[in-house]
């Protein structure tokens, strides 16, 4: 791909399933593991980015368009954040994985929370059903957990 | 793939795989310090996996309100002694040596404060940002107030509420890194009416921003000996947030200007929030001498507890003192 010679910088990501996004270079450099390796000097403007698909870039790169702008306010900021989190589980699972190697902190927080926010008080039997964890105690080992931290299971919610 | 909904959550995952267990541990374990530890600690019953998963949390936050939400009323002691023990453990099991945040907040006011203390100490030192104690549990001595905060270089956010020091004659917050600090209701457990006198806090803490002191004002701890104060231990003369003062105390009849002006007063104080103002002639000195002295304050807040009639009164007083700094709002409530 050319590249362009407008006043902004742009970048060329490639994706592990080889789509390439182009994007302006400070909308990039929010992502610190993108920065390091523009600073570090890759020769080629193309950053390969093997451990993010295309899917999930298009979405990083929403939220980074977004954040990059500062005229946004601290409170609607808040408000695309807590949007842009109501997403399936599993897309989250794969945001979290994206942020933590693009190094994005706070999408990786607001990622974290969301997950944390779904689990609150919630039951262990509910946890296991919605996370599709499978239980491998055998009922003595878990009733002696649950009798070691007795206080962390008191007061759950109804499933 | 199969497709055969059952729960919504489970809908919205949409699939069978566990992708939760699966992601790196330091990723579970940053998402469990985004729940309070009790919730985090609830995940060790999940699988085998996730037994000691939530050992790798770095925010620590412990409330035993969540008690009264399903109140035991008859066996509370009983669920005092539970969460103390929960608290305990969770700190002698905790893996990380990261603490970023530590909070407590608990009305159990039996002496169990030796073996947290210690423990809290032992976790957190050198890695705790922001520390918020909320509690009714007696700590011990001086040492310990020195302990907890001195050995830890990085905190920034110290807020203390309900701290019943025992026999502490000084509280001590010594801490390089610190710019907001909060105290609000803590009191000294002390036996005699001299000791309480002389009980004082001193602040180390050179970076200062923020401070929110809302207490009995002890040991002839005056509104100006906390100015001073901030001269003696702050060495940047820093302080440019907010000073709550609540100095409605009963034995300090009288009030006498230090003898030079702290320098945060005249170049940093910015903001001044005067709860519980009762107009007494001390107290209206003070504000004088605030007013008077505060070059660049913008704003000074006072709430007024008077009578109507007195009020008017002190309004125009107030009112018509000089100010030090031009642009100076009073706003008086």
């Amino acid at each position: 791909m050319a590249t362009t010679t407008t006043e902004t910088k742009m970048l060329t990501l490639c994706t592990s399933d080889k789509q390439q996004f182009q994007i302006e270079e400070t909308i990039a450099l929010q992502a610190v593991t993108i920065r390091n390796m523009v600073e570090d000097e890759c020769a080629s403007n193309v950053i390969p980015l093997p451990n993010v698909n295309s899917k999930i870039m298009i979405q990083i790169i929403e939220y980074l368009k977004k954040h990059v702008d500062s005229s946004v306010s601290k409170e609607d900021m808040e408000k695309f954040d807590s949007a842009f989190v109501e997403k399936k589980l599993s897309e989250i699972f794969d945001i979290i994985l994206a942020a933590n190697y693009l190094n994005i902190k706070n999408l990786l927080d607001i990622c974290c929370q969301r997950v944390a926010d779904v689990m609150k008080n919630k039951s262990p039997e509910w946890v296991r059903r919605t996370f599709n964890i499978v239980n491998d105690f055998t009922a003595e080992e878990e009733a002696k957990i649950r009798k070691e931290h007795e206080w962390a299971f008191e007061g759950v919610d109804e499933d | 793939m199969s497709k055969q909904p059952k729960l919504f959550e489970e809908m919205k995952l949409g699939e069978t795989e566990d992708r939760f267990s699966n992601l790196p541990n330091c990723l579970i374990g940053h998402i469990l310090s985004f729940l309070p530890t009790k919730y985090a600690v609830r995940t060790s019953v999940l699988s085998t996996k996730w037994k000691k998963m939530w050992t790798l949390i770095s925010n620590l936050d412990f409330d035993d309100q969540q008690l009264t939400l399903h109140p035991p009323t008859n066996n509370s002691d009983q669920c005092k002694a539970s969460f103390m023990k929960f608290v305990y453990r969770v700190l002698l099991l905790l893996e990380t040596s990261n603490v970023n945040k530590f909070r407590i907040r608990s009305c159990a006011n039996f002496d169990v404060s030796y073996d947290v203390n210690s423990r809290v100490s032992a976790s957190l030192s050198r890695s705790v940002r922001e520390i918020d104690l909320y509690l009714y549990i007696p700590l011990k001595g001086f040492d310990s107030s020195k302990r907890l905060f001195s050995g830890c270089p990085k905190l920034e956010d110290l807020a203390l509420r309900g701290c019943q020091w025992q026999n502490m004659s000084v509280l001590d917050i010594s801490a390089p890194a610190l710019n907001r600090l909060t105290i609000i209701d803590c009191e000294t457990n002390t036996t005699s009416y001299t000791e309480f006198y002389e009980y004082r806090i001193e602040l180390n803490t050179p970076s200062l921003l923020y401070l929110n002191y809302v207490d009995y004002v002890v040991g002839g701890y005056a509104m100006g000996k906390i100015a001073n104060v901030h001269t003696l231990h702050l060495s940047n003369e820093s302080i440019q947030g907010l000073l709550h003062c609540d100095h409605s105390q009963e034995f300090v009849d009288d009030w006498v200007p230090p003898n030079c002006v702290p320098s945060c007063l005249v170049f940093h104080l910015k903001i001044v929030d005067i709860r519980e103002f009762e107009g007494h002639e001390y107290e209206q000195k003070k504000v004088k001498y605030f007013l008077c002295n505060a070059k660049v304050l913008k704003t000074l807040c006072i709430r007024l507890l008077m009578a109507k009639e007195e009020r008017l009164e002190v309004r125009r007083k107030l009112l018509k003192m000089s100010r030090g700094s031009r642009s100076c709002k009073v706003v008086l409530s």
